[in-house]
């Protein structure tokens, strides 16, 4: 891993540019479209050499408002290096409100942005706003300090670098994009006047707010006061509509001075529980805030830039790749945004495939975007990309005949044999496991294959070396036809089926593809009780322990064994009985898998449960895969992360070994802060992979956070969304490494009390639940509620230890949206989709049954599950539309289909469009009123008391009680 | 001047002490090259592991010596340590061989910090502890007739 970069010499352009040709690729090729073979690659480049995956070359996107010279009017605020903060306006300066522009700002805005998609529609008063916080376009034109900031264009003369380039905006302090907290929160140190801005440009900005903002006009929420000295601080206990003000991310308010403030990371990728770093840990530790960043490193991206050019531009002395959020002094260097040092930047970067000249370097791709994934050379390789090589473990005990997991298993993958991800060097293996070993051996395309039985267990060997794994598409037929037979084979209970030994197939499966590495994806009905890794049933202990860590290393040890193998584990679950879960989910933990838990399956009587599994394993099957992958994650000086939470292997204080990384897996990863912070911070995590295609890739997510003196401002932009996440992964992770549960719930309670109480102490108001309206704040009792009640977290005795352990090992893998949907469900009320205008749809409703009315039709969405639930009077035209009946009693689970109406049609575009990204959610089940299944329905309605649990309000009582007490 | 049980007690107890800061030197110099250097710490923590029986074993065997001699300051020095090495061993990471780290979570920084704390200071305990051997030793040897 060690190409650095060498600059060029300062010689003629033309002639430089001339001998770079390098041996497989040039940048020059950002624009020619003709297909270059990779050197390393078997394949061919599959893309056309361009710059994206998608078509043509997408240097300069259309909504970048403009790219060649015309940036000079758009960026005028570029400031001096980053290395020079003292050279900046001293952190208070960021709360300096421009008094021209607030008369009387709103308080409930409280500077706050929310994006631009948001669907608040917005109707306010066009009061003026109290910031000018967003990266806008308009801001003042400075053009004699910027003709001096900006270089020449290319080829511009070395002389204009200026490592500390002198001239500035004649803006004595401040840069506009920070914003001003609120007046009443602002401490007077802050409070000099400053002018800037003319009324037309605030004029330009405050539209411009208005098009990305939505926070008060929430349609539950009182309109704007512009007076009103208190309205930006609620007392939950009085005010209990706090859902209804929307749950919208926060906009991440990026310097001016960086290449690119318009790039923005996708926040379901990166994303930091402070919207606004503290400068210092003196205030974190005041604000009492956990701080973290979640990534989910492989999501699924549309329009990813792939980017193959001869010389990936890295920092020099921390490897840091090149980001829109670096310093571009001229066209020569860049400065590191993370360690703050100069670099050369390579002539060939300035190149400008658009115009097929030299340019400015912000065009490029790597300034344009904080995601790009490089296609790497030969030098990020330590051998030869890896082939796709997938092993399936199938139990055929007694248990799993009974359950009929075979079925849905032969049918999926039959279906999506052709959509596996590889290449044809694909290879595949199957080993069935009950009191023996079965091996399939393929040895003729022709032929059937023949079935190989192992019964040594403690001693096993492979009985063959050839034929056990062999490449799909030499023998796609034949395996398309055993898999076929598979459950006819294993219909009935053999003489071996009485146990079972996993741990023994494992031990082989990894001989097995060692060389390689790959996927091994294990399924399993029943406890594994012989052979090496037995286990023994413990779910009744007798010392009263909660068995949520291993009973045994051996599955730990196996799993880092392939780690280093670069062989990835996924469990799925299928058991009935007791088959100690947190033992066997070990194999996954280590090896980045994933494990997948469908309790009590039964292929005859639990109809959702197989639908589940036959679109979680569709997903499995065909989604994308990256082999012998590890993640750096670099930090900005100053910051360090002390832990990480997830499944992989952390190999060294900033490197994770990833086996395999899929798109449905992310983490965690806690922050400290070491040193005084500089005005922003960037994070970058950076994926090595190999493709399923046989390349090696690297895919480079960076991410931008301003910092902040002031201490309200950080209440203002704490992030539940990637707190939740946060604090369920490590509360999993502590209670499944041997702290007791309760100390887990206590934890969470006292996240929030910490955080509550620490703002109420800042604000210094009298007691009850004060928390800023805007913002998330507001929201974390009702989460940490949640959470409480989660099976993962709940201390109710009802919940088995298997579906426990299932329900937190979903939580330590699955990415943000996943554990969000999961704790805290989403219910809406259909009934107004049939009259509501076609843009919109309803906005999600608090989880309390007293929102749930005689004559409505709901849909929840959690984790997992969907539920449709119909009220016994509910309204019957609605009903006729979407399960074609009008008569109540008539509606059974099958109804709900998508019929030939308008309304049905808006119900299921509904449904697709708020579970767009849920691959492991089941099929919708519909609950009556008065049917059985209804308990599963109210059991999620979470802001409900319960025999053993508090409801929301309560629970408000409780924190108010802990708070005051203190 | 005679070769009494004490003396020769402190004479066992200054070879073992020896192994011990070895052993400490060891710890302190792996665990810091897992912090800095890329070391996998699969291997790291296998080295580590081998060294901790025994040290305690070592350390151990001489506490013991010291009850058997009633040597009552070695005694109140060591009975600490021993009662720490008892408690940490009964509450390691669940693992089939002998050993107290485990590689999944040893990077964590926290983890991290306080293995390093704790050898360190273990470092010094047995380097200060042998001096006192040495010179106890050479006092019981003197004093007694």
């Amino acid at each position: 891993m060690s190409n650095i970069p060498t600059a060029p010499g300062n010689v003629g352009f033309p002639q430089a540019y001339g001998q770079q040709q390098q041996p497989y690729q040039h940048v020059q090729q950002f624009t020619q479209a003709q297909p270059q073979p990779f050197a390393n690659a078997p394949n061919p480049f599959p893309f056309p050499s361009a710059t994206t995956s998608n078509g043509p070359v997408k240097v300069a996107p259309p909504q970048v408002p403009n790219g060649g010279t015309g940036y000079a009017n758009q960026f005028p605020a570029r400031a001096p290096p980053v290395a020079a903060p003292s050279a900046f306006p001293a952190p208070t300066s960021f709360a300096q409100q421009p008094p021209s522009f607030s008369p009387a700002p709103p308080p409930a805005m409280n500077g706050q942005q929310m994006p631009p998609g948001a669907p608040r529609p917005f109707n306010a008063s066009p009061a003026p706003f109290p910031s000018a916080p967003t990266p806008a376009p308009a801001q003042p034109p400075i053009p004699s300090a910027l003709a001096a900031a900006r270089p020449a264009p290319f080829p511009a003369p070395t002389s204009s670098y200026q490592p500390q380039p002198a001239p500035r905006p004649p803006v004595p302090t401040g840069y506009p994009q920070q914003q001003p907290p609120p007046p009443q929160q602002q401490p007077p140190v802050y409070g000099q006047p400053q002018q800037y801005g003319q009324p037309p440009q605030q004029m330009q900005q405050m539209s411009q707010q208005f098009g990305q903002m939505n926070m008060a006009g929430a349609p539950g929420a009182p309109p704007q006061q512009p007076s009103g000295f208190r309205n930006d601080i609620v007392d939950l206990i009085a005010q209990r509509d706090v859902q209804q003000l929307g749950f919208e991310d926060i906009e991440i308010q990026i310097p001016q001075q960086v290449a690119n403030p318009q790039a923005v990371v996708d926040p379901n990728i990166f994303r930091s529980t402070l919207a606004q770093v503290p400068q210092s840990e003196e205030l974190l530790k005041k604000s009492r805030l956990p701080f973290a960043i979640t990534l989910h490193p492989f999501r699924d991206v549309k329009n990813l830039n792939i980017i193959q050019t001869s010389n990936i531009v890295r920092c020099r002395y921390c490897r840091t790749y090149i980001n829109p959020y670096v310093y571009l002094p001229d066209h020569r260097h860049w400065k590191c945004n993370l360690c703050n040092r100069n670099n050369d930047l390579p002539d060939d970067f300035c190149w400008d495939p658009q115009t097929k000249a030299f340019g400015d370097p912000r065009n490029r791709p790597e300034i344009q975007n904080s995601t790009v994934e490089f296609i790497a050379s030969s030098d990020y390789m330590l051998r030869p990309p890896q082939p796709a090589v997938y092993v399936f473990i199938l139990d055929i005990s007694a248990h799993a005949i009974q359950s009929g997991y075979l079925h849905t298993f032969s049918e999926q993958l039959i279906i999506n044999l052709d959509q596996m991800p590889g290449d044809d060097r694909s290879q595949v293996c199957f080993i069935a496991v009950d009191q023996c070993l079965h091996f399939f051996s393929f040895t003729n395309a022709k032929r059937y294959p023949s079935e190989m039985i192992v019964d040594d267990i403690d001693d096993a060997f492979l009985p063959s070396v050839t034929s056990l794994l062999v490449p799909l598409k030499n023998f796609k037929d034949i395996i398309r036809s055993f898999i076929k037979q598979l459950p006819e084979f294993y219909s009935q209970i053999g003489p071996t089926s009485g146990g079972n030994c996993l741990g023994s197939a494992l031990k082989l499966a990894k001989t097995l593809i060692q060389e390689i590495g790959g996927r091994v994806s294990i399924f399993q009905a029943s406890l594994p009780n012989l052979g090496l890794g037995a286990l023994k049933s413990r779910e009744e202990s007798s010392e009263g322990g909660q068995n949520l860590g291993p009973a045994t290393d051996f599955y730990k040890a196996l799993s880092l064994e392939c780690t280093g193998q670069q062989i990835c584990l996924d469990l799925f679950m299928f058991n009935t009985q007791y088959a100690d879960l947190a033992t066997l989910s070990e194999v996954a933990k280590f090896s980045t898998g994933c494990v997948y838990h469908f309790p009590n399956y039964n292929y005859r009587n639990d109809i959702h449960q197989v639908k589940r599994f036959e679109k979680v394993f569709t997903r499995y099957l065909t989604r994308k895969l990256g082999f012998e992958a590890v993640l750096r994650i670099r930090t900005s000086r100053g910051l360090a992360l002390t832990g990480f939470y997830g499944n992989f292997f952390v190999r060294s204080p900033d490197l994770l070994a990833l086996a395999n990384v899929n798109p449905d897996c992310a983490l965690a990863a806690q922050v400290t802060i070491e040193e005084k912070l500089p005005a922003y911070v960037c994070f970058q995590s950076a994926l090595l992979y190999t493709s399923s295609k046989g390349d090696r890739r690297i895919r480079v997510h960076t991410m931008c956070i301003p910092t902040t003196g002031d201490l309200l401002q950080l209440y203002n932009n704490f992030d539940l969304k990637a707190t939740v996440s946060y604090l369920a992964k490590i509360g999993v992770e502590r209670s499944m490494t041997g702290s007791a549960l309760a100390d887990s719930r206590e934890a969470l309670v006292n996240a929030v009390l910490d955080s509550v109480g620490s703002y109420q102490k800042a604000v210094s108001r009298g007691s009850g639940m004060l928390v800023p309206r805007s913002g998330h704040l507001r929201l974390f009792p009702s989460y940490v509620l949640a959470m409480l009640k989660h099976p993962a977290f709940s201390s109710s005795r009802g919940i088995r230890l298997d579906d426990r352990t299932g329900a937190m090992l979903m939580l330590r893998f699955s990415p943000l949206d996943q554990i969000l949907a999961d704790i805290y469900p989403r219910l809406y009320r259909l009934n107004e989709l049939a009259t509501m205008p076609e843009d919109q749809s309803p906005s999600p409703l608090p989880l309390s049954f007293e929102h749930i009315s005689r004559d409505g039709v709901y849909m929840m969405i959690t984790g997992t599950m969907a539920f449709v639930y119909i009220s016994a009077s509910a309204d019957p035209n609605f009903l006729v539309n979407v399960f074609g009946t009008a008569i109540y009693n008539d509606i059974d689970e099958y109804s709900l289909l998508e019929r030939d109406n308008e309304t049905s049609r808006r119900v299921f575009s509904f449904f697709k469009q708020v579970t767009q990204f849920r691959f492991y959610l089941g099929p919708i089940i519909t609950i009556k009123e008065h049917s059985p299944l209804r308990d599963t329905f109210v059991r999620r309605l979470i802001d409900d008391r319960t025999d053993s649990t508090h409801s929301y309000v309560e629970f408000l009582q409780h924190l108010k009680r802990e708070i005051s007490g203190n | 001047m005679t070769f009494t049980f004490a003396a020769f007690c402190y004479l066992l107890a200054l070879i073992a002490v020896g192994f011990c800061i070895f052993f400490a030197i060891y710890t302190v110099i792996c665990v810091d090259e897992l912090r800095t250097d890329y070391k996998n710490p699969i291997e790291q923590c296998r080295n580590l592991n081998q060294l901790i029986l025994p040290e305690y074993i070592l350390h151990g065997t001489f506490t013991l010596l010291f009850i058997f001699s009633w040597q009552l300051i070695s005694i109140l020095a060591n009975l600490p340590l021993a009662v720490y090495h008892v408690y940490t061993y009964m509450n390691r990471p669940v693992m089939s061989g002998p050993g107290i780290y485990d590689p999944t979570t040893i990077l964590n920084r926290s983890t991290l910090s306080s293995t390093l704390r704790i050898s360190w200071i273990k470092l010094a305990f047995y380097l200060i502890s042998f001096f006192y051997y040495l010179y106890a030793m050479i006092y019981t040897l003197v004093t007694s007739n």
